[in-house]
């Protein structure tokens, strides 16, 4: 395990309450967008990713920690989906078979939050592109707007529209390279 | 024309091709722009970065600083719990002095009723089959080589026993004190009153149940919340953490209580394999045509050869005793 993650697990276990808020808004959104992947929901998913923090700062004495800090609170995620999952099942039906099959068919847990990361990391950068650049994307890409509708929309020239959508595209790019490169899936 | 530069086609055109907009034109001109492999690769990335994008809206709906609060809040309520149950240090010290006496006198009442009871008497069956009845006017048949352990009178919330083998259940109902048996391969079957047979087998260390009225709860030991619930007539097989209901209808998993089989167009093949398990000698089928043929009949408590015989004349068969083992096959005779 990392020194500075050692460190880190220490100040909890002391109860230092700053170190926990920083690790709460630094694993929150990823760790609740992983959870939906496996119950489907948001709502459901952000309770079970808060109470996983609540307990943790409950037992916080008792944190015993042998991989990194990312993969227990992963790990402990998917535990906690799994039960909610199994609980959801028996009241519904009255068959027996384990929701272990479902596990052992589930492909590299990795790569699901490698996934994830990337999802956060891209959305992060989508947030930081300036106003217009923005703007313009989100019509774009989320409405479906065609060029020729934006430049009307937004009183700016075609020529401009285009300008922005590469200039978003070619920032995603730059910033993301490192990921893109290794993600590489033809 | 093929220009390997991987700028000559603006990534404005390549979304329009992602998104399947294009014209013909358009079309053809960016496939053969991917036919070279570095072109591939930027391409590639750039679907991906954009399929990304698309699915990135779901952290829009986290309110990070939102949730902290929440969770904020409860953490401070478990801060609070641990203040209020901080106490004087004296008085801490008195009550864990307390607590402790308490714990020692506990501990020795419960070695003494350890040791003088409650009783578990033992039953075991060795060749031969036994039944008991209990306090509480349940009846519990054994099968050969098996093991029952019970109370001579039941206490406490439950009514338990412990088993090993096979057995059959005639449970007297009692709503408010629940019947539980556990078994070994560490399977545990819970009722109300009801009938049921359970067996368990060292070697495959499968347990079998077989419910013939009212609903059993059955269940890998200390995993009650995964419990499978059985109704009259079905049956379950539990093999290590997996318990798995079967479609198929056991007809005879009780003979070897009643003494009677019942065979209802039921494949020779199948009927062997339980000829082989009641009667506890080896037959087989030494010829593949003959396992298909299906047989109906009742069989109450005759001898193995009286069966036999029955078959072979149905059937046109003939067996013959090599080995410890009754080999079934077509008549020699008159088959030409």
């Amino acid at each position: 395990m990392k020194n500075p993650e050692l460190q880190i697990i220490n100040r909890l276990k002391s109860g230092d309450k700053k170190v926990f808020e920083d690790l709460f808004f630094d694993y929150y959104p990823t760790l609740t967008v992983f959870a939906k992947k496996y119950v489907g929901d948001m709502d459901t998913s952000r309770e079970i990713v808060q109470d996983l923090f609540v307990r943790l700062y409950e037992t916080r004495e008792k944190i015993n920690i042998h991989s990194s800090l990312k993969n227990y609170l992963y790990s402990a995620v998917r535990n906690r989906c799994l039960n909610h999952l199994k609980r959801e099942k028996l009241h519904t039906e009255h068959t027996g078979n384990v929701l272990s099959i479902d596990e052992s068919l589930e492909n590299d847990i990795q790569a699901k939050i490698e996934q994830t990361e990337f999802e956060y990391l891209v959305w992060q950068e989508v947030s930081n592109l300036p106003d217009q650049c923005k703007r313009i994307f989100y019509l774009s890409r989320k409405e479906g707007k065609k060029n020729k509708e934006i430049a009307e929309q937004l009183g700016i020239s075609i020529r401009t529209v285009e300008t922005q959508i590469s200039k978003a595209l070619k920032r995603l790019r730059t910033n993301l390279r490192q990921y893109l490169s290794v993600l590489f899936i033809f | 024309m093929k220009d390997k530069h991987q700028n000559n086609i603006p990534d404005q055109l390549l979304l329009k091709y992602l998104e399947r907009k294009t014209t013909k034109e358009e079309k053809k001109t960016v496939e053969n722009w991917l036919t070279d492999i570095d072109n591939q690769h930027h391409f590639s990335q750039l679907k991906k970065l954009w399929e990304t994008v698309n699915q990135g809206d779901e952290f829009d709906l986290i309110n990070v600083e939102e949730d902290w609060q929440k969770v904020k809040k409860r953490i401070e309520h478990v801060d609070k719990k641990r203040e209020t149950s901080k106490l004087s240090p004296a008085f801490t010290m008195l009550a864990r002095v307390a607590a402790v006496i308490v714990l020692m006198i506990a501990v020795g009442f419960l070695i003494n009723y350890f040791i003088s009871g409650p009783e578990m008497i033992i039953l075991r069956t060795g060749q031969n089959q036994d039944m008991v009845t209990l306090s509480d006017g349940s009846n519990i048949y054994l099968n050969e080589f098996a093991e029952l352990s019970y109370p001579e009178k039941f206490s406490g919330k439950t009514r338990t026993v412990h088993m090993k083998g096979e057995a059959y259940f005639e449970i007297a109902e009692n709503k408010h004190k629940p019947f539980k048996v556990h078994t070994s391969n560490n399977a545990s079957v819970e009722v109300l009153g009801t009938s049921f047979n359970i067996k368990t087998d060292t070697n495959s260390k499968l347990v079998t149940v077989n419910v013939t009225s009212g609903k059993v709860a059955f269940y890998e030991t200390g995993q009650e919340e995964n419990k499978v619930i059985l109704a009259k007539n079905e049956k379950a097989v539990k093999q290590g953490s997996f318990i798995k209901k079967s479609e198929k209808e056991d007809l005879n998993f009780l003979s070897w209580k009643t003494g009677v089989l019942v065979f209802r167009n039921t494949p020779l093949e199948e009927v062997t394999k339980a000829l082989t398990g009641y009667y506890n000698q080896s037959i087989v089928i030494s010829d593949s045509l003959v396992q298909d043929l299906t047989f109906t009949s009742t069989i109450d408590n005759q001898p193995l050869l009286t069966v036999l015989d029955e078959i072979i004349l149905v059937f046109n068969l003939e067996y013959v005793e090599k080995n410890d083992t009754i080999y079934l096959s077509q008549n020699q005779v008159l088959t030409p």
